[in-house]
């Protein structure tokens, strides 16, 4: 179909233009409008692809359930970040900071960046997946880096060391479960096309699978950031602009996930659905979480602390994967990425307003800012997993499938470093509400589009922990179910 | 007869004349002239006809390295075949007590050393021993290359079942047992890049500061050995690359010219490289283990030998 | 199988084993520049001439072969020997952390993928045994030295030989690429390590003007 092919077409056209503008707002402007016409092609072809799976490019393309699930995610926290970006570089335009080179290299970055991340979830072609993983990485490296003081350049070299490297294993792990796969395939089966390795699956050899499956989760696993490969992510989600914080944390740790999620059910075939993946995926959770309890105890930078908190969540999501509790996994992403989101904007905001990440200098958050120390506040507890959003919902939801399979010692184990997550996490912000302000007086206000980038996610976010829409529960169990293998 | 006859005449005629072969090539590389081919044969004459001179606080153990030393190195080089398939004197099982007669020369060599009670002969006979616990575990995988597809321990029935020839390579396993045995040969008979046999400065030396208090007769039974035991090694690592057929005029020419050959070689490195530090050595030598090692899993994941 | 592709994966081996015992960088890189000439010379040794008078495949083989031989061997150590005379960075930080080590790891890390290759991957008739053991324990040898790697350019050298092993493990299970992988191997290798290359200048630049500001100093002012 068309539209997918328009849906990888727009963001590169979009990034070769705005490497050749001029003016640096027109730049943001350009991300504005090229990101919501995403949503727009998004919105035509998601429905249709939930219903019966799309392809394009002779089935090298394929949009599917599970694809279109996350590719909805990932143009909607694009759309949101491109806005946020808009306002926040717009007072650096007017200081000369965000000169023109920088806004032209963020520009072809940014959009580079959501093509790579659409071809992710597009291709069927497993090479396809991880040339795209990889040109992930080097359009967000490009971010990361993107004002090029000593700092920033470090983070984006050690992200892009070890995430090269991880993504070095997962080319293995694809050429291993390929090289099986031709051993099998017969006829018009390719080897490399993912529906025709779900279906060659069965006659597959299990150990040869098993060993691919291992490279392929540490190799995606470093670039979601399971520990322990996760020690890049801090420093680059610190690091980086708010907005690319935003959308790295948001979704790029997603689409790793995704491709991991993917050949669970190959996997699953291979072995006659024995649960071999998840003695592999529970322990990387479980020790994702608990590595992430005991960083962010110590941390005072909020955005680093929010990115040790995207290795908890990300934890989460892999134990949910191992557990079974598929609609809980893809659920808790949408979750996690809407209030992962919120949070970097309202961090965005605050270090805006007071000068400062460090969450011991920040005082009368609520007072100062209001709009942003209420969305920070709110965007914590949802991520800490407290009622009444998504978050909590689907931490609870995994919970109950983990003790109905049986796994009550695991599930005891993530819900006590859940817990403690929550504690330590609340922790800096609530004495960052509490603590008496210093000096006196109001920041400058924000403006209506401010309030909608903060308040209408949260809003989203506690309705959807309340109240399930019809079509959410539709797409996730036919997400799950191709999950399942079905 | 024949047989036997003729490998004790390569055992007696050859071995100085290589040594001399090596030295004639570096010379040739140098663009000197060189001593004559048959130089190391004069100065073993010259030497025999001396007296000795034996240091009052030495004992028996002194005078009695130089003589093992070289008759341990005769006994090996009586069971390597030379020129042939298999040695008139092998028997079963005599790869493992080729080793041990080299390591039994050696170790002779380093008691007499400390027998002189001198720090320089202690020094050396240390580095000596050093060296040698690195080098014997690459010999012992290079034999183990070579033994293991045979199912024996001989040099007969391990030369007996190597695969047919594809020009001057057999087989992986093989060239990697080939290059450890190399390094082994270089390190056994102190040449460089692990010693210098030329050099000057006793602090530097490994092998020649053992015996710098021999003199006469056993200076010379030293040297003769030193030749002999090129000579051996060259000839195992010849019949591994070489195929050496069992005819009476081919296999002797193929074994003269590859015994030349590696005469040649050891020229050519000695000309072109220069002697290890002393720290580095050890590395050299570990690289021929590791290398051996390979070999021996080649041998094992390949299946052929 | 010609005894021919069993020698060249041996080749390869062999210089892992060299990379891994020197701590000089510029013959790290010209022994890297070495491996990538002989994974060029790796599909012709597999398939035989032969292929050569093939007329679809030829175009194909010939562009991967070129191309692996351009960026391998020649203009990415091209790049590094570069980088390493602007960075002035001649040896391993540290040159007396002890090689032997590192080279009897190497050789352990070879064991291993002999093993993992018997184990877990039988060799299938027609291929070389040599094969995934190869491509294994150069990825292996890659990894210990992109881990141990002290300065930046030691780094980069340990991936390139990473991505050198996974070049051979891929040509060996699948036979050749679908052009898809192989142009995404091309070209993640090219730009990789391009960027890789500007940040050793960049943070060598930095670390001379003794301008490395910690990346620990929370906040600061900037957002």
């Amino acid at each position: 179909m068309i539209v997918l092919w328009l849906l990888l077409a727009l963001p590169v056209a979009g990034g070769v233009v705005a490497a050749m503008i001029p003016s640096p707002r027109a730049v943001l402007l350009l991300c504005v409008i090229g990101a919501l016409a995403e949503v727009v092609l998004a919105a035509l072809v998601v429905p249709a692809a939930l219903d019966a799976p799309v392809f394009a490019g002779g089935r090298q393309l394929m949009l599917d359930a599970l694809s279109a699930y996350h590719l909805g995610l990932v143009v909607v926290v694009f759309a949101f970040s491109s806005v946020f970006a808009l306002r926040y570089f717009g007072p650096l335009v007017q200081d000369g900071t965000f000169s023109r080179g920088t806004a032209r290299r963020f520009g072809a970055a940014w959009f580079g960046f959501l093509a790579s991340m659409v071809m992710v979830l597009l291709a069927n072609n497993v090479g396809l997946l991880w040339v795209a993983m990889e040109t992930t990485t080097l359009a967000s490296a490009l971010l990361v880096c993107l004002e090029f003081d000593p700092p920033s350049v470090k983070a984006s070299w050690t992200y892009m060391m070890i995430c090269s490297v991880g993504i070095a294993l997962a080319l293995l792990g694809t050429f291993l479960l390929c090289g099986e796969a031709r051993n099998v395939t017969t006829g018009t089966e390719s080897p490399f096309l993912w529906t025709d390795l779900v279906r060659a699956a069965p006659r597959m050899r299990p150990g040869g699978v098993k060993l691919a499956f291992l490279f392929l989760l540490v190799g995606y696993g470093t670039k979601a950031g399971l520990a322990p490969m996760h020690t890049w992510l801090p420093d680059a989600h610190g690091q980086a602009p708010t907005p690319v914080s935003a959308v790295l944390s948001g979704v790029l740790l997603n689409c790793a996930m995704y491709a991991i999620s993917r050949f669970v059910p190959v996997v699953d075939a291979v072995t006659g659905g024995d649960g071999w993946a998840s003695t592999l995926l529970v322990p990387f959770g479980l020790v994702s979480i608990l590595v992430a309890v005991a960083f962010i105890a110590h941390e005072r930078d909020l955005k680093r602390l929010l990115a040790y908190c995207s290795i908890e969540h990300t934890g989460i999501i892999a134990l949910a994967l191992g557990l079974g509790a598929m609609p809980a996994a893809l659920f808790h992403t949408l979750g996690h990425s809407i209030a992962k989101m919120v949070a970097f904007f309202s961090v965005g905001f605050l270090a805006r307003q007071h000068g400062t990440r460090d969450s011991q200098a920040i005082s009368g958050m609520l007072r100062v800012s209001p709009l942003a120390g209420m969305g920070l506040l709110l965007a914590v507890l949802a991520l800490a997993g407290a009622p009444p959003f998504s978050l909590f919902m689907s931490e609870l939801w995994v919970a109950i499938e983990g003790v109905e399979q049986g796994h009550t010692a695991v599930v005891v184990a993530f819900l006590l470093g859940v817990a403690v997550i929550a504690v330590v996490l609340l922790r800096p912000v609530l004495g960052m509400v509490w603590r008496p302000v210093a000096k006196g007086g109001r920041a400058a206000g924000l403006g209506w589009i401010d309030w909608l980038l903060v308040a209408a996610p949260l809003a989203v976010l506690g309705l959807l922990g309340l109240w399930m829409p019809a079509l959410l529960t539709d797409a996730l169990n036919k997400a799950a179910a191709i999950l399942r293998g079905g | 007869m024949f047989d036997v006859l003729m490998h004790l005449a390569w055992l007696i005629l050859l071995p100085l004349p290589m040594l001399g072969l090596v030295t004639v090539v570096k010379s040739w590389i140098a663009g000197r002239r060189g001593p004559p081919l048959l130089q190391p044969f004069h100065d073993v004459v010259k030497l025999l006809r001396k007296g000795a001179v034996y240091s009052r606080t030495t004992t028996w153990v002194f005078a009695a390295g130089p003589v093992v030393a070289l008759s341990s190195t005769v006994l090996a080089g009586l069971i390597v075949p030379m020129g042939s398939p298999s040695s008139p004197f092998g028997f079963s099982a005599d790869v493992i007590v080729f080793a041990y007669l080299l390591g039994l020369g050696r170790f002779f060599t380093m008691t007499a050393a400390l027998d002189t009670g001198s720090a320089f002969e202690g020094m050396g006979a240390s580095r000596e021993g050093a060296f040698a616990a690195l080098a014997e575990p690459a010999l012992f995988l290079a034999l183990m290359i070579l033994c293991v597809p045979a199912g024996g321990m001989s040099f007969g029935e391990a030369f007996a079942v190597l695969p047919a020839s594809h020009g001057l390579l057999r087989s992986p396993g093989l060239l990697l047992a080939a290059l450890a045995l190399g390094v082994v040969l270089l390190a056994e008979t102190s040449r460089i890049p692990v010693d210098d046999p030329n050099t000057h400065l006793e602090l530097t030396m490994i092998h020649e500061v053992m015996v710098l208090d021999h003199g006469g007769p056993d200076l010379a039974f030293i040297q003769i050995g030193y030749a002999l035991k090129l000579f051996v090694l060259g000839s195992v690592i010849v019949h591994l690359v070489l195929p050496i057929p069992a005819d009476s005029w081919t296999g002797p020419a193929a074994f003269l010219a590859g015994q030349a050959g590696i005469a040649v070689a050891v020229g050519i490195i000695e000309s072109v490289m220069a002697r290890l530090r002393l720290s580095r050595v050890p590395q050299f030598l570990i690289g021929a283990c590791v290398v051996a090692a390979v070999g021996v899993l080649v041998l094992f994941t390949g299946g052929r030998p | 199988m010609s005894l021919d592709a069993d020698l060249l994966l041996l080749l390869v081996i062999g210089i892992d084993l060299f990379i891994g015992s020197t701590s000089r960088l510029g013959a790290r890189i010209r022994a890297c520049a070495l491996q990538g000439l002989v994974l060029a010379a790796l599909p012709l040794a597999i398939q035989g001439t032969g292929v050569l008078a093939e007329g679809e495949r030829i175009v194909h083989t010939v562009l991967a072969v070129g191309a692996t031989l351009i960026l391998k061997a020649v203009v990415i150590p091209i790049f590094l020997l570069r980088a390493m005379r602007r960075s002035g960075v001649r040896r391993e930080a540290d040159p007396e952390h002890s090689l032997h080590l590192s080279l009897l790891l190497c050789g352990v890390l070879v064991g291993l993928s002999f093993w993992i290759g018997a184990v877990m991957l039988p060799p299938q008739a027609g291929s070389s045994p040599l094969g995934v053991p190869a491509g294994l324990a150069t990825m292996l040898i890659g990894l210990f030295l992109t881990i141990s790697g002290r300065t930046e350019l030691t780094q980069v050298i340990g991936y390139m030989v990473l991505e050198n092993g996974v070049f051979v493990i891929g040509q060996r299970l699948l036979g050749e690429f679908p052009l898809v992988v192989e142009l995404g191997v091309l070209l993640d290798v090219l730009v990789a390590v391009m960027l890789m290359a500007i940040l050793v200048v960049f943070t060598n630049r930095q670390h001379e003007q003794g301008a490395d500001v910690a990346a620990e100093t929370v906040g600061g002012g900037a957002p």
